[in-house]
């Protein structure tokens, strides 16, 4: 019996071990886990597939953000706008987010750009959606909050941490590494805008459950590397702001009486990081006009809603920024 | 509470404990214990039908002693029939009533009269049926004077509700287990060691295997209108190896946890889908229930005695009672009948009991006559598992129709390649340890035991990594 009891104490104990000291170690690291270096080694690949945008030579407008911004704005109409006085490159992708967004950034040549648009939803700065992004991003999660995410979202957390942890230290002494000459790119048909065909699938939670908040919290990286993306374009001399991607009317109407607290906390978290640019456009901006033709669900414009889009959006660009601030009203 | 649950694996380690460490002098004491944790087990899932496990065990307790007591045959008797009628009773009214009730207003509405026999608004309390045949294995062993009735009560119960098999077997007889509940037990390291081994595979089956296939048997069978005959085809498949992970899996855990306990109980998978014909098949799925309904139902009726009618009269009882015992459907009935069907022809030519042996012993693979044989085993099989999960028979049909047209040909729109690679390494596993009670009893036996652990840590990593959707055990709701 003794031997039994001591041989499955000692089964246990070498993960159980292994799994203290591998925690132990990533909450003594975590500054340099998260340090910009170590950062741009782990998520400045990304650069070697925008190779592309480098060759346009005209003067550039980027776009920046997540699918809403990828599939609600087509730079071909915005081009068409402007006369073709500008190029407008869309740089957003599905769930994208500032962290990875800023490695992109600090790796294309930025020569000829003329300013930066940033779309933000609010949702991507929380650490409930690191399910969705690098799973490098786990290391920023305590031991607890781990634990707890694990076992309601990501059963293979730990697993993912090791690994995460085992790619920090390779990357010990190694410097990013984008391949510059990949291939030829082409520029695509509508410089990275797309028209959403599908339906995405990860947005079935009721908006208010969605951020989940009070169990994980939000993600401080993403709201310092958001301010990060601002100074760095205010130290190239590019113009920088940030927009309000257009929502669902019934949507944004939850939103904005179920999610005021979230609401207000986020924005007091931008302030805090001292986000220093221009905010345009509304959360409601499209209720006026009969949304519901215009969406493919919630969160998402259809072909149509991004024609209607870009041709607000373009007039927002030149007439109604304001600064960003606390004030802001982020509703008609 | 289910095993593949935190709550399971801090149970298990408590009653473990109490079990060794402080009742282990007292084989009374031992026995308390495995009924008061038994009984919090059960309670669990629903402590109101505690009663009715409670009056259940009671009943043929004092039945048995009755049968034993009594003198005149037509005394036993009515003891007997006493107990049989209240088991079925409770059994019917849980189970069958609805079904009976709406059945006979159909048949009614055929030939133009209406009846409304109103249906009753119960769920079926967990591991009746299971319970029910424990208790009537008992007092029938008692009748035909296999056994002497137990005078202690406390053992008698702890024979009908032990945790491990309470909920979805292996049914048990009291020949085999009674004698181990009322004999001291002493710890086993090696037969721990083994039944750790056994849970753990169990758990990779269940959780890993089962509950991944069954994601996608659902999506299919749920949606089966809307795939192609391929894609139905690899539904069935996925239920084929979900039905058997789950139930399987189920029963290694039960005997991997009750050898924990010092306590054998009988084996109840075989490694059936390895089989050459379905009378082998038969022999190794659901071993307990087969050979219950063998003992007290097939031999009491004469067995493949007598002439052609007899027998068919006979396997057709057995197998339409086995798929009536499943559930409250018709299509457990028409999944009965098909393998009395398949079964028939075996018997006929006396060829029913040709494999006994397992197959390809002591080699590495089958010869091809042994492949093509499982392979028409297997596939008749998955053809009777259609009609065992579909809805209801017009589901059945409709989805065995839609298999067999053009679409059949077609590549399947569903093809989840991780999950049909794990299926491929677990069949393979299962095919090397064929010989074995279970598939990794003797895997590693002979590594250098940090090798061998790494197989085991490598176990217990892949069911927290590709664990998928919890789902509840099937044969909970039989």
């Amino acid at each position: 019996m003794k031997k039994f009891i001591y041989k499955l104490i000692l089964f246990f104990s070498i993960p159980i071990l292994f799994f203290v000291f591998t925690e132990g170690y990533i909450f003594s690291l975590k500054k340099d886990i998260f340090s910009d270096k170590k950062m741009d080694i782990i998520f400045s690949g990304i650069a070697s597939n925008y190779q592309w945008v480098n060759t346009i030579e005209h003067k550039k407008i980027l776009l920046l953000g997540s699918s809403s911004v990828r599939y609600g704005l087509s730079c071909t109409l915005l081009n068409k706008l402007s006369n073709d006085s500008l190029v407008f490159v869309n740089l957003a992708m599905d769930a994208r987010d500032p962290i990875e967004t800023y490695f992109l950034l600090t790796h294309i040549n930025l020569t000829n750009v003329k300013a930066v648009y940033f779309g933000i939803d609010p949702w991507i700065y929380t650490k409930s959606y690191y399910k969705y992004r690098n799973s490098y991003l786990y290391l920023d999660m305590s031991l607890i909050t781990s634990l707890k995410y694990g076992l309601e979202h990501d059963k293979s957390i730990f697993f993912k941490r090791i690994k995460s942890l085992i790619r920090y230290l390779l990357s010990s002494n190694k410097i990013s590494q984008i391949d510059f000459n990949k291939n030829k790119q082409e520029i695509p048909a509508d410089y990275g805008s797309v028209k959403l065909e599908g339906k995405p699938t990860n947005f079935n939670d009721p908006i208010n459950e969605y951020f989940q908040i009070d169990k994980y919290g939000w993600s401080e990286l993403q709201f310092s590397y958001l301010a990060k993306i601002s100074t760095f374009c205010i130290s190239k001399n590019i113009e920088f702001s940030v927009f309000l991607p257009p929502k669902r009317s019934d949507y944004s109407a939850t939103y904005k009486s179920k999610c005021n607290l979230i609401h207000n906390e986020f924005v007091t978290n931008l302030i805090k990081e001292n986000l220093n640019c221009q905010i345009f456009g509304k959360f409601n901006q499209l209720d006026t006009i009969g949304d519901y033709n215009l969406f493919r669900e919630a969160y998402h414009l259809n072909a149509n809603g991004q024609a209607v889009y870009s041709a607000i959006f373009y007039e927002m660009m030149l007439n109604k920024k304001e600064l960003f601030s606390l004030n802001y009203k982020w509703f008609n | 509470m289910l095993f593949n649950t935190i709550d399971f694996a801090i149970f298990l380690p408590i009653v473990f404990i109490l079990y060794w460490f402080t009742t282990n002098k007292n084989l009374r004491f031992q026995n308390i214990l495995l009924l008061v944790a038994s009984y919090f087990f059960y309670a669990c899932w629903d402590y109101r039908f505690l009663f009715l496990l409670v009056f259940s065990t009671f009943l043929d307790y004092y039945t048995g002693l009755k049968i034993h007591k009594v003198e005149t045959k037509k005394k036993k008797l009515f003891w007997l029939w006493l107990s049989i009628s209240m088991n079925l009773g409770f059994l019917g009214v849980f189970k069958y009533y609805n079904f009976f009730a709406s059945s006979f207003a159909n048949g009614l509405s055929l030939i133009g009269l209406k009846a409304n026999l109103g249906t009753l608004n119960v769920i079926l309390p967990v591991g009746i049926s299971f319970y029910t045949f424990h208790g009537l294995s008992y007092v029938l062993d008692i009748y035909k004077s296999r056994i002497k009735p137990v005078k202690d009560f406390i053992e008698y119960s702890v024979f009908v509700s032990f945790f491990p098999l309470l909920v979805a077997g292996p049914i048990e007889r009291a020949t085999h287990l009674l004698p181990q509940i009322q004999k001291k037990r002493s710890f086993d390291y090696s037969k721990a060691v083994d039944g750790l081994r056994q849970i753990l595979w169990g758990l990779f089956k269940k959780v890993v295997i089962a509950d991944n296939a069954a994601e996608y048997a659902n999506m299919i069978f749920n949606n089966s209108g809307d795939y192609s005959g391929s894609t139905l085809v690899l539904g069935a498949l996925f239920f084929a190896i979900q039905i058997y992970c789950d139930f399987s899996g189920y029963s290694d855990i039960a005997l991997g946890t009750a050898r924990l306990f010092g306590i054998e109980l009988l084996k109840n998978f075989a490694f059936p889908y390895f089989s050459r014909d379905i009378a082998e098949f038969w022999r190794r799925w659901h071993i307990s229930l087969s050979s219950w309904f063998r003992d007290y139902l097939y031999i009491p009726l004469g067995g493949s005695k007598g002439g052609i009618w007899f027998k068919i009269r006979n396997t057709f009882i057995i197998f339409l009672v086995s798929g009536f015992w499943h559930g409250a459907n018709w299509t457990f009935i028409v999944w009965g009948a098909l393998n009395a069907i398949y079964f028939l022809p075996l018997l006929l030519l006396k060829k029913n009991r040709t494999n006994l042996e397992t197959v390809a012993q002591g080699k590495y693979l089958p010869t091809i006559r042994e492949f093509i044989n499982m392979s028409i085993t297997f596939g008749l099989t998955v053809f009777a598992w259609i009609f065992f999960r579909a809805n209801n028979l017009e589901h059945a049909i409709s989805y065995i129709s839609q298999i067999f047209s053009s679409s059949l040909f077609t590549i399947p729109t569903i093809f989840p390649k991780t999950i049909i690679l794990l299926i491929i390494v677990f069949i393979i596993i299962e095919w090397f340890g064929r010989e074995q009670k279970y598939a990794i009893e003797k895997i590693g036996h002979k590594w250098y035991k940090p090798i061998r652990w790494v197989l085991y840590y490598g176990i217990v990593i892949a069911i927290f990594y590709f664990a998928g959707k919890e789902q509840q055990f099937i044969y909970f709701q039989f």
